[in-house]
């Protein structure tokens, strides 16, 4: 059976991004039910694996030496394309993988059954794959045990998921987004790139919440992270921060791109309808900054994007404020 | 009862001693689902009772801590509310 959902590239990997685990630790859970899975079907190579924009990534892998490969020369990248399990008996005599550098070279797979690890909205991630270095056939048995080790797996991510999810508006959890600035912040530090962050926070959030009841303010929240949602990258990450403030990740982007975007933000809030509010249009600020001075500390430039928010409020609110115009501003008033 | 139902039976009693909040009951339910399908599966493939133990005592830790993780987190949030 094909998956319907197998052309929807873009929903595919937000729905991946969304499980939030990505680049993240080696975990004992992840790594035995692995090992298991090697006894059980005996192969040398299985693999947790799942698939990014260019890249398919182990969260957990028994037998490989390296955590991640290039997507395209990935046999589960073709695993993904269907949610039916997807077998090759002979790397070597398949026209597919006959010339791909992991069949000529290290790790030398012959033959390969991968399980989609399909999440309950019917996006294939990844795959739980078996591997091995001889051709081989992979009986139904062996395939019914993988794809019942596979449901285990998503069950897992799901609830890894609830974790990390804000239940109200779908954004992660302050804990899931400290997280995950620091996961990124050191891969901007260790490769020298560019990094900014956002806090945004809704202008009189209280007046709303007094004046026409918490369910509206609840909707307007609801509404504003569904707009940040659809508006910020699949490899940007927005957290929910606290009640009315939002905290925006933005691997790969400069201190100007960050500002274009949360201005462009700053007015879809603005412009925004909801019937609810009776007419009334609610505004947000923003506070920017961007990855300075080689830092890796999350909690400094949290700080940062914090006092250049406070300012944007004390300016008047509806406004976006970046923390390096900010000190430029305070250093040249004291100057 | 079947011998998968038996071994998932043992597994899922290690769960009695957490306190499950309602939103994720379900949750439980599924996995036990789940369980009793790879325990079919494994079983169906000539594994032993005994090595069919020991892989679901495996997969129900993994979960077990999972979902601790989840109960507190819903904990934390329910807190900051």
């Amino acid at each position: 059976m094909l998956n319907n959902l197998k052309q929807d590239e873009a929903g595919r990997m937000m729905a991946l991004h969304r499980l939030d685990i990505l680049d993240t630790q080696v975990e004992q859970p992840f790594e035995k039910i692995v090992e298991l899975v090697q006894q059980v079907i005996n192969v040398p190579m299985c693999a947790v694996s799942l698939i990014d924009a260019d890249r398919q990534w182990f969260k957990a892998c028994r037998g490989l030496d390296v955590c991640e490969t290039a997507r395209d020369v990935s046999f589960c990248t073709h695993a993904i394309q269907s949610i039916d399990p997807f077998i090759v008996r002979d790397a070597t005599l398949d026209p597919r993988f006959a010339n791909n550098p992991l069949v000529t070279d290290e790790p030398h797979i012959r033959s390969y059954a991968g399980i989609p690890l399909l999440t309950p909205e019917g996006y294939v991630v990844g795959t739980l794959c078996a591997i091995d270095r001889v051709a081989r056939e992979f009986p139904d048995h062996e395939i019914a045990i993988l794809s019942n080790f596979a449901k285990v797996i998503v069950s897992e991510l799901e609830l890894r998921q609830i974790a990390s999810t804000d239940s109200l508006t779908g954004a992660l959890t302050r804990r899931a987004w400290m997280e995950r600035a620091r996961i990124e912040l050191n891969r901007a530090w260790r490769h020298d790139r560019p990094l900014s962050i956002l806090m945004i926070d809704i202008d009189r959030f209280k007046t709303i919440n007094d004046t026409l009841g918490h369910p509206v303010g609840d909707l307007v929240i609801k509404r504003f992270a569904e707009l940040f949602m659809k508006t910020l990258r699949n490899s940007d990450a927005l957290g929910r921060y606290g009640g009315e403030e939002f905290c925006a990740l933005l691997p790969e982007t400069s201190l100007e791109n960050a500002g274009l975007l949360a201005e462009r933000l700053r007015v879809l809030c603005f412009q925004e309808e909801i019937s609810e509010l009776n007419g009334l249009h609610v505004s947000v600020s923003v506070g920017l900054t961007s990855r300075q001075n080689g830092t890796n500390d999350v909690l400094a430039m949290i700080e940062e994007a914090d006092r250049a928010l406070y300012h944007a409020k004390k300016s008047g609110r509806n406004c976006c404020q970046s923390y390096e115009d900010l000190s430029r501003e305070l250093s040249s008033s004291v100057a | 009862m079947t011998t998968e139902d038996h071994i998932i039976q043992e597994s899922i009693a290690s769960l009695g001693e957490i306190n499950v909040p309602a939103a994720l009951q379900s949750r439980i339910h599924d996995h036990q689902r789940h369980l009793m399908g790879l325990a079919s599966s494994l079983l169906a493939g000539g594994h032993s009772r005994e090595s069919v133990q020991r892989a679901i005592e495996v997969v129900m830790e993994s979960f077990k801590h999972e979902l601790t993780i989840a109960i507190a987190a819903l904990v934390e949030k329910q807190n900051a509310q």
